[in-house]
């Protein structure tokens, strides 16, 4: 073959080749993981939803901007781990890119995650839980020991007590962990008081009279409504310190309730879960700072920062 | 510069030079192509980016402009309401008498998609009438509030306040809502006194929303709304901007006035739109990224890429096939002249490609054609003048022979030797007819060893048998032929300058035999002989030459005529040593009966 020939067929082929690879290199797994629409699914811990309305529309907007499908499911039962396990099998199964996961039983989802091979990614939130790639959540430690801080602003000299509702959730035990150390630290007489939402109603009055204390401090957005509600519905006169953000929540602290929270945004935490969900389906890596938050008394909560905060803006 | 120019301009002709037509060709087209295209696209990109700016800036500008006039009619609306409140009910009631509750139910029910409250209160912040609510919170404070300092600061005006929580009324179901607040400085009537009082309408901050959300710009652009401080009313990822999670540059835009700015913000070069709406001093900034192209999928890009790489690889071909057809003919009737030139039979030259070359096809051809032509007329002259050239060297032979020998006839004759002069008329008869030969240049060997023999009968008797002579074949050379009238030149010299001073002694041999496919005659005498160099210069061309009292033929014509036959490798040798005899050696190829007619027919 001539030279000039070989050379012509060099630069042709060179270029059909090259040609082809353009054609093909759109296929390619990667490039088409980034067009794709990702599957998301959140699975909370929870039967009712209405205290996650704001992480939901957080959820939603991040999946409209990134190009994912969201599905929002809750558990029949609060705090069915069974359920809880089930459902996220069930969810992998039908074909999710990755599942949001807000722990039940953090170890037990944890020993489902370990059990699991090639499974989807998992973030979870609330409750960290070893095996997953990412948790979504506040610094609970910081939580716990600014709310202690917070209401040794305000302490008298009784016991403060510490409304322990964790159960399994690794996110709450920290919080109140970290609430009893400091609160240890300053030499004020704390107590740790176990209850579930039932006994809230029927045992409140009587541990924090047994305790002699005026300050209660919950750990999360629930049990500081029960509380709430407890104190407003029977008149009683202890400070009440909690966390979370909810319309309930914010008039409590209005009408002087609650006296102060621990609120951070629930929207952004959505955004984020479904932001860094959404980037590991797509192979790309994620960093995840913990949420900052901040203390807000009845007083300053209509600061516009606080307002900002405690009431998203939401038509 | 100029010398690197230079060097290059030089590299590059050198290059070209040694370059095939094809290359250059399809190196030039390429070129040429290429910058045409980036030439072509730089200017599409370039006309398209510009007129893509401005069709995005004017874009910009009639959204802005239709939402300013959404907005504005929006809140002209709530004006409305607040003046209809003003100017229909509140002036005309005196409010120690009459309730003007009604009116202000009817005017909240006729717009309360918009509105989230209205409410009148006196100088000192006391609620006097309010709908839908009426129960105000303990905590609500209207009289610190910036809606109620600015309507009394300035009475003339109507203010819009920053969108807030509307924290002044106790609902039922712990309702908040995000409202903008509309608040104006107004007179209530007391029993005809005239006391200060302040009007709130508070809008639903969802009707401020609505007018501005689901305005989307070109080139995933976006609208927001800032107050005359900065302070975003509207954005559409505002709860991500209060969540931290995402930065405006709000309050730089606030310091522009109306127009379209370009600014870098978070590493982005954008477009900005300012355009303040009407009565509140508020602005709605249009933000537009300067991206050319707007698309984020990357399978655009590759299908951009595709196609990019497809014209090339076609552009390619297509200048691959054009030089090909261009210069394959001209590279085939390059390797026709060289077949030409190294001299092929049978030569075709080509014919074909483009008008051009198929002429110049035509023209070698042509010429080629009468080349060989003229080569063939050449070689028939040269033929011809070859052949003119031994019959005017056999024609030499010197008339004096003749006359000598016909005298020694005589003399013979009238002494009555008529033996002797039978013998030499027989002989000299011969002599001629074997001269003749029937005008045949190639004869039989034995013809001209018998040529030669006559020719010494001949001479003998007039040299009065002053030598004698010996001719001899060898068996093998039988059938040969032999180039005629050879052998008698070289003889007459033996005679005239070998035997001149002999005494009855001398000796002349001829001897034919084979030396493999060549036929050597040595013919030798034993005369004077003559000195090596004297015998090397006899065959000199550039040696005058010498006439002799013989035949006339010479030495050297015989040398010259076997060489033209036969080519150089042929010809004469001559050895001689003075008093000791000279050989003279002609070499001849051994030609057998039809290689003989062969050459015969040939000449």
């Amino acid at each position: 073959m001539k030279k000039n020939n070989l050379i012509e067929l060099v630069i042709l082929s060179f270029l059909g080749i090259a040609v082809l690879i353009s054609l093909f290199l759109p296929q390619l797994p990667n490039i088409v993981n980034n067009q794709k629409v990702i599957q998301l699914s959140i699975i909370l811990r929870e039967s009712d939803n209405y205290l996650w309305s704001n992480t939901r529309l957080g959820l939603e907007y991040a999946c409209n901007e990134l190009n994912a499908e969201l599905r929002f499911l809750t558990l029949s039962t609060t705090d069915d781990s069974n359920e809880q396990i089930e459902i996220v099998k069930r969810e992998i199964e039908s074909g999710a890119d990755a599942v949001l996961v807000v722990p039940a039983d953090p170890m037990a989802f944890s020993e489902w995650v370990s059990s699991q091979k090639d499974i989807c990614p998992i973030v979870c939130m609330e409750s960290m839980v070893s095996g997953t790639e990412l948790t979504i959540s506040p610094d609970y430690d910081s939580i716990g020991k600014s709310l202690a801080l917070a209401a040794r602003h305000r302490w008298r000299g009784q016991t403060i007590c510490l409304l322990d509702t964790s159960s399994a959730r690794t996110g709450i035990s920290a919080c109140v962990d970290a609430a009893e150390k400091t609160l240890n630290e300053f030499n004020i007489p704390v107590k740790r008081i176990k209850l579930n939402d039932v006994q809230i109603k029927d045992n409140l009055k009587a541990l924090l009279a047994e305790h002699n204390s005026s300050t209660l401090i919950t750990f999360d957005p629930y049990s500081t409504e029960l509380a709430a509600k407890y104190k407003e519905n029977n008149s009683l006169d202890f400070k009440l310190y909690g966390t979370g953000v909810s319309a309930y929540i914010t008039s409590c602290m209005e009408r002087g309730t609650i006296t102060a929270i621990a609120a951070w945004s629930d929207y952004a935490a959505g955004y984020l879960a479904a932001e860094n969900a959404i980037m590991l389906a797509r192979g790309k890596p994620v960093n995840f700072e913990p949420l900052p938050f901040k203390i807000i008394r009845g007083e300053n909560m209509y600061v516009s920062e606080n307002e900002k905060l405690l009431f998203p803006v939401i038509s | 510069m100029r010398k690197f120019l230079r060097q290059f301009a030089l590299d590059m002709a050198g290059r070209y030079k040694k370059m095939s037509i094809q290359m250059v060709i399809a190196r030039s087209f390429t070129v040429v192509a290429i910058i045409g295209m980036v030439f072509i696209v730089s200017s599409l990109v370039l006309h398209f980016s510009s007129s893509s700016s401005k069709l995005i800036m004017e874009n910009t500008e009639r959204v802005l402009y239709q939402a300013n006039l959404n907005l504005d009619s929006y809140l002209r609306r709530m004006m409305r309401i607040s003046d209809t409140m003003y100017y229909r009910v509140i002036k005309h009631a005196d409010l120690a008498e009459d309730s003007i509750s009604d009116s202000m139910n009817l005017l909240y029910e006729e717009n309360r998609d918009a509105l989230v409250s209205i409410a009148l209160f006196n100088g000192t912040g006391d609620l006097i009438y309010s709908t839908p609510l009426s129960a105000l919170k303990e905590s609500a404070a209207a009289e610190q509030s910036p809606w109620f300092l600015s309507a009394l600061d300035k009475m003339e005006n109507l203010h819009f306040s920053a969108p807030h929580i509307q924290r002044l009324f106790n609902h039922s179901d712990n309702q908040y809502h995000w409202v903008v607040s509309l608040s104006r400085y107004v007179q209530l009537t007391y029993n005809g006194i005239t006391k200060s009082g302040v009007l709130l309408v508070d809008m639903n901050f969802a009707g401020i929303e609505q007018v501005c959300q689901n305005i989307e710009l070109a080139n995933n652009g976006y609208m927001y709304l800032i107050d005359g401080s900065g302070e975003i009313i509207y954005h559409p990822k505002q709860q991500l901007i209060y969540a931290g999670l995402h930065e405006e540059n709000n309050l730089k835009a606030a310091l522009y006035p109306d127009g379209t700015f370009s600014e870098k913000f978070l590493g982005e070069n954008r477009k900005i739109t300012i355009r303040t709406v009407g009565y509140t001093g508020w602005k709605l900034v249009g933000v537009v990224p300067n991206k050319t192209f707007s698309t984020d999928s990357p399978q655009i890009w590759f299908f951009g890429l595709s196609l990019l790489l497809f014209s090339a690889f076609l552009l390619a071909f297509v200048n691959f096939r054009i030089s090909a057809y261009i210069s394959d003919p001209i590279r085939r009737l390059e390797h026709s002249i060289n077949n030409l030139r190294i001299g092929l039979d049978d030569l075709e030259i080509e014919k074909g490609g483009c008008y051009e070359v198929e002429r110049l096809s035509h023209s070698i051809s042509s010429m080629v054609s009468t080349m060989r032509h003229l080569m063939d007329d050449i070689i028939e002259q040269e033929r011809q003048k070859r052949r003119s050239e031994l019959e005017i060297l056999q024609s030499q032979i010197n008339p004096h022979f003749l006359y000598n020998t016909l005298d020694s006839i005589i003399c013979m004759i009238e002494s009555g030797r008529y033996e002797e002069s039978i013998q030499m008329v027989t002989s000299l008869a011969r002599f001629f007819r074997i001269s003749l030969s029937h005008g045949k240049r190639i004869i039989p060997l034995k013809d001209e060893l018998e040529h030669a023999k006559h020719y010494m009968t001949i001479q003998q008797t007039r040299f009065k048998n002053k030598f004698i002579t010996e001719i001899t074949a060898q068996p093998d050379t039988d059938g040969i032929y032999t180039l005629k009238l050879i052998i008698q030149p070289i003889l007459e010299n033996a005679i005239y300058h070998g035997m001149a001073s002999c005494e009855d002694d001398g000796i002349i041999r001829v001897n034919a035999w084979r030396d493999g496919n060549d036929l050597i005659i040595d013919v030798t005498d034993n005369g004077l002989g003559m000195r090596p160099e004297v015998a090397q210069s006899l065959l000199d061309e550039s040696r005058p030459n010498i006439k002799t009292s013989g035949s006339g033929m010479g030495v050297r014509n015989v040398h010259r005529r076997i060489q033209l036959n036969f080519g150089e490798q042929y010809g004469l040798s001559i050895f001689s040593e003075p008093d000791e005899g000279t050989c003279v050696r002609i070499r001849l190829p051994a030609l057998d009966q039809n290689q003989a007619k062969e050459m015969e027919e040939q000449a």
